[in-house]
C-alpha cells in the first residue's frame, strides 16, 4: 500500500518535473536551493561568531542554545536540550526537551533523534510548534519532547540530536531564482547541527530495579455493584503515575475466592502534560464472576511507589468496594410470578444476608422458655409485698382513727403470753405470784374496756362488765378471782416458799385465769369503744 | 418483745428465699453446658464452611447439631442460609420461621425471610380477623414466648405496685396507674397465652419439594382445588390417610400429601 503511494507520489513528481523543465530554470534553483552547499553549521556558527568576537558565547539573543548558524543570518536560529531531572532514579521518568528556536523563517526541519545509553525512551518524540520571545526577540519554537526512563544505576547518557532546515536569508536577495524562490520568498541556506550531549547520574531507587517510581494514584469502580449469582460485573482499576508504564504492578484482588476473576489486557495511555512530565494512566479490567450469593467487600486495590521527592516508599489504594450477588430465580419460578411485594423484586434485596459466623452463648435454648423461677419468685413477692403494704396501711388507719385498738387486739396475745410465762416461773413467792396472775387480769380487761382498770376495785370492774353487756356470771366470776387474788397476796400462808399443795392451786389460778380471759375475748369483742364513751 | 422480734425474722427469711430462687434460677441458665464447646466447634466449622461456599457440607454440619440437641436463633438462621443457597426455599423458610422463635427481631433473619418469601412463586395474601388482631398487637410477632413471659410477670408486678399505691393514697394518678397496669397485663398475659398456644397447639408448615397439589379430599383421586408452591406457608388441621388437611393464609383449604408439608414446630420434628 505504502509502496503504491510512493510510485503514486514519484509520478506526480516527475510530471511536476516535466512541467518545470518545459518553462526553463527551475531545475538549476532547485539543485542550488535543494541540496547544495549544506554548511556544517556548528563549525559556520563558530566561524561567523570569531569573526563577531563571541565565540564560546552563547547568542544574546537565545541564551544557552547551540546555533545554526547562516551566512547573514547568524545568531538567529538555536538547538537546545533540556532533561528535566540530571540525578535520577532508576525507574524515573526524565522528560527530554529538544527545542529548534529560530528569530527567522525556516523550513524543511528535519530531526534524527539522539541515541541513548543507560536509558528507556517510553514514548516516541511528541513534536510542537509554537512561538516564544527572549530577551526581547520573537522565536519560532520546533519542540520535541520524549519520556525516558533510566533502566541502571550510574551513568547515563543521551547522544547528540540532528537538525536540519532551509533557513530563509531575506526576500529578494537572490532574484535567479526560479519561480519556487518568490514562493520562499528570497534566498536560503541549508542549516544543521546537533544538540550536545546531556550525561545523566542515575541513583538506585529503594525496593530494588523494577519498582514502580513516581508520584501514583489508585481508583477503582464497580458495575454494576450488584449482579445475580453468574452475571459478570466489571471491576476497573485505574492507576496513574508518572514512573514506568512497565513497572505497575498487575493489582491483586486478595479475598474474592468465590468468585470466578476474568482480567482483561491493561490499556496504557500516556497524557503528556503542557511542560512537565509524562502521565501514564494504565486500566485495568476483571470480569468478576459471583459463584455464592452474598454481599461481598472488594479490598482496596493497592501499588506500591517510591516517591522521587523524597525517595521513601510509599502505597497508593483505592477505596474499598461493595459488590452485592444475588441468587438466581428459583427452579421453575416464572419471573414474572415472582414476589409478592415490590421490594423483595430489586436485585438490592434480593440478596440474603451472610451467616452468623459467631457461635451463640447459648447454643441450646428452649423456644417455649417461659418466666423461670426467679420470674414466678419475683411475681409471688409482688404480690406478698402488695398485699402486706394494703394490711400495714389498713391498720396504721384503724390506729390513726382508734388509738386503744391496737392494745385491744393484742390484749389477748399479751395475756396469754405472761400467763405461760407465769407458768414457768414456779419459784415466785406466793405474793408475787398472785400479784402477777390479778395484774395479768386487770391489764386485759383495761385493754380491752379501755379503761384506767388499775384504779379500780373489783366491784367497779363487775359493774362495768355488767354495763358492757357480758352474761352476768362472768362478771362475778372476774369479781371473785380479783378478789381471790388479793386475798392471797396480802396472806401470810408460805412465807416465800411454795410447797406442793400451793403449786396445784397456783396452776388451778391459772387455768381459771386463761379460761376466763378466753370468755372474756369472745364477749368483750368490739365492746372497747361502748365501755369508753 | 417477741412480737416486735418474730415479723423481721419473718421478712428476713422470705427475702433470703426470694434472693436464693433468683440466684438459683440465673445459675441455672447460665450453667456452663458440657455440650457447649462441641457445639461451639461445629457450629464455627459449619459457618466456615458456608462461606467458603461449600453449602452441601455447610449444611450436613448444620444438620448434624440440630439432631445432637443444639437449638439457638443462629443455628436456624444459617441453616435456612443454607438451604436458600442450596435452592431448597421450602425448608430455607421453615428454618428461618424457626430462628424466629429465638431471634424475632434479628434484622438479618426479618430480611433473609422477606426475601425468601419473595421467592415463593405464587405470594399469598393473608387474610381474616386473626391476621388484623396480630397486625395489632405487633410486639406479638416481635416477642419470644419467654420476653412475653417476663414482660408479663413485669406487669403483674407493677399491677401489685399500682394496687398497693391506689390502696394507700387513693389518688387518680394512682387509679390511672393501676388501669394501665392491668391493660398491660391483660394484653402481655394474653400475648403469652397466644404464644404458647401457638407453639404448643397450632400446626404450622411450609409447603416443600416443589409446586404440591391441593386436592379437594384427602385421596389424589379428588379434584385438584388449587396449587401451593414451594415455600408456601400453612396451617394444618386435619390429617388422614397420608393426607392433611390444610389452610392457607388466604383463607383457602385442602388436602395435601404429609410429604409435602414439613413442620415449624420444634416439637414435631
Amino acid at each position: 500500500m505504502k509502496r503504491d503511494e510512493r510510485a503514486r507520489a514519484r509520478w506526480g513528481a516527475a510530471l511536476l518535473a516535466a512541467l518545470v523543465l518545459t518553462s526553463g530554470g527551475p531545475a538549476l534553483a532547485y539543485s542550488r536551493h535543494g541540496h547544495g552547499g549544506v554548511t556544517p553549521l556548528g563549525e559556520h556558527g563558530r566561524r561567523e561568531r570569531a569573526e563577531r568576537g563571541d565565540e564560546g558565547q552563547p547568542p544574546s539573543a537565545a541564551p544557552g542554545g547551540t546555533s545554526l548558524d547562516s551566512a547573514g543570518e547568524g545568531g538567529r536560529v538555536f538547538l537546545r536540550a533540556e532533561v528535566s531531572e540530571h540525578d535520577p532514579f532508576v525507574g524515573q521518568q526524565v522528560v527530554l526537551t529538544l527545542k529548534l528556536l529560530s528569530a527567522v523563517p525556516i523550513y524543511k526541519v528535519e530531526f534524527t533523534a539522539p541515541s541513548f545509553e543507560g536509558l528507556k525512551q517510553a514514548q516516541p518524540f511528541l513534536e510542537s510548534d509554537y512561538s516564544t520571545s527572549e530577551g526581547g526577540t520573537a522565536y519560532r519554537v520546533h519542540e520535541y519532547r520524549a519520556p525516558l526512563y533510566v533502566s541502571r544505576p550510574g551513568a547515563a547518557q543521551i547522544g547528540p540530536a540532528s537538525f536540519s532546515c532551509r533557513i530563509k536569508l531575506g526576500s529578494g536577495a537572490d532574484t535567479s531564482g526560479s519561480m519556487f524562490d518568490d514562493f520562499y520568498s528570497g534566498r536560503s541556506v541549508a542549516g544543521e547541527g546537533r544538540t550536545q550531549p546531556i550525561r545523566l547520574d542515575a541513583r538506585p531507587a529503594t525496593g530494588g530495579a523494577g519498582v514502580l517510581v513516581g508520584k501514583t494514584e489508585v481508583s477503582s469502580g464497580l458495575a454494576p455493584a450488584v449482579v445475580k449469582k453468574g452475571q459478570p460485573a466489571t471491576l476497573t482499576v485505574e492507576v496513574k503515575t508518572f514512573g514506568d508504564d512497565d513497572a505497575v504492578p498487575t493489582p491483586r484482588l486478595p479475598g474474592l475466592e468465590s468468585f470466578q476473576i476474568i482480567a482483561d489486557r491493561p490499556l496504557t495511555e500516556w497524557v503528556p502534560g503542557p511542560d512537565g512530565p509524562f502521565l501514564v494512566r494504565k486500566v485495568f479490567k476483571f470480569a468478576l464472576l459471583g459463584k455464592v450469593a452474598g454481599a461481598y467487600t472488594i479490598p482496596p486495590v493497592t501499588v506500591p511507589y517510591v516517591d522521587p521527592a523524597t525517595g521513601r516508599p510509599k502505597e497508593a489504594a483505592s477505596e474499598a468496594l461493595t459488590l452485592r450477588v444475588g441468587r438466581g430465580l428459583p427452579a421453575g419460578a416464572a419471573p414474572g410470578a415472582r414476589g409478592s411485594t415490590a421490594t423483595v423484586d430489586t436485585d438490592e434485596n434480593a440478596v440474603i444476608r451472610s451467616a452468623h459466623a459467631t457461635p451463640p452463648s447459648r447454643t441450646v435454648q428452649d423456644p417455649l422458655e417461659g418466666p423461670g423461677w426467679a420470674g414466678i419468685g419475683v411475681a409471688f413477692l409482688a404480690f406478698a409485698g402488695s398485699v402486706g403494704s394494703c394490711v400495714a396501711v389498713s391498720r396504721a388507719r384503724t390506729a390513726a382513727a382508734d388509738p386503744g385498738s391496737v392494745r385491744r387486739r393484742r390484749a389477748l396475745r399479751q395475756a396469754t403470753r405472761d400467763l405461760t410465762e407465769l407458768a414457768g416461773a414456779s419459784s415466785d413467792a406466793p405474793t408475787v405470784f398472785y400479784e402477777r396472775v390479778g395484774r395479768v387480769l386487770r391489764e386485759f380487761l383495761g385493754a380491752k374496756l379501755d379503761l384506767p382498770i388499775g384504779v379500780l376495785t373489783p366491784e367497779e370492774i363487775e359493774v362495768k362488765l355488767s354495763a358492757n353487756g357480758l352474761s352476768s356470771g362472768t362478771p362475778a366470776e372476774v369479781r371473785e378471782l380479783l378478789a381471790f387474788c388479793e386475798l392471797k397476796r396480802w396472806s401470810r400462808v408460805g412465807n416465800g416458799s411454795s410447797g406442793p399443795r400451793d403449786g396445784d392451786q397456783r396452776d388451778e389460778v391459772l387455768s381459771r385465769t386463761r379460761s376466763l380471759i378466753t370468755k372474756l375475748e369472745s364477749e368483750l369483742s368490739g365492746a372497747a369503744r361502748e365501755v369508753s364513751t | 418483745m417477741t412480737t416486735g422480734r418474730a415479723q423481721p425474722r419473718l421478712a428476713t427469711i422470705l427475702v433470703v428465699a426470694a434472693l436464693a430462687s433468683t440466684l438459683v434460677a440465673i445459675r441455672a441458665s447460665t450453667a456452663a453446658n458440657p455440650e457447649h464447646d462441641d457445639f461451639a466447634h461445629d457450629f464455627a466449622q459449619a459457618a466456615q464452611a458456608y462461606v467458603d461456599g461449600r453449602y452441601d457440607r455447610a449444611q450436613s454440619l448444620f444438620e448434624g447439631l440440630f439432631i445432637a440437641g443444639c437449638r439457638n436463633g443462629d443455628l436456624f438462621f444459617n441453616l435456612g442460609n443454607t438451604y436458600y443457597q442450596r435452592d431448597d426455599l421450602g425448608e430455607a423458610i421453615r428454618a428461618y420461621r424457626r430462628a424466629e422463635l429465638y431471634e424475632p427481631r434479628d434484622p438479618d433473619l426479618r430480611h433473609n425471610l422477606a426475601v425468601a418469601r419473595g421467592q415463593v412463586a405464587q405470594p399469598v395474601g393473608r387474610a381474616g380477623l386473626l391476621y388484623a388482631v396480630r397486625s395489632f398487637a405487633f410486639w406479638y410477632d416481635l416477642s419470644t414466648h419467654r420476653e412475653l413471659a417476663l414482660a408479663s410477670v413485669a406487669a403483674w408486678v407493677a399491677l401489685c405496685a399500682a394496687f398497693a399505691w391506689r390502696y394507700a393514697s387513693g389518688s387518680v394518678a394512682s387509679g390511672a396507674a393501676s388501669f394501665a397496669a392491668a391493660l398491660a397485663l391483660a394484653l402481655l398475659g394474653g400475648s403469652w397465652g397466644a404464644k404458647h398456644y401457638e407453639l404448643t397447639r397450632v400446626d404450622s408448615d411450609v409447603v416443600v419439594n416443589g409446586e404440591a397439589e391441593v386436592h379437594a379430599g384427602p385421596s389424589a383421586t379428588q379434584p385438584v382445588a388449587f396449587t401451593a408452591a414451594e415455600g408456601t406457608e400453612v396451617t394444618s388441621v386435619a390429617s388422614e390417610g397420608g393426607y392433611r388437611k390444610i389452610v392457607r393464609a388466604d383463607g383457602r383449604q385442602g388436602w395435601i400429601r404429609s410429604d409435602q408439608l414439613v413442620p415449624v414446630r420444634l416439637d414435631q420434628e
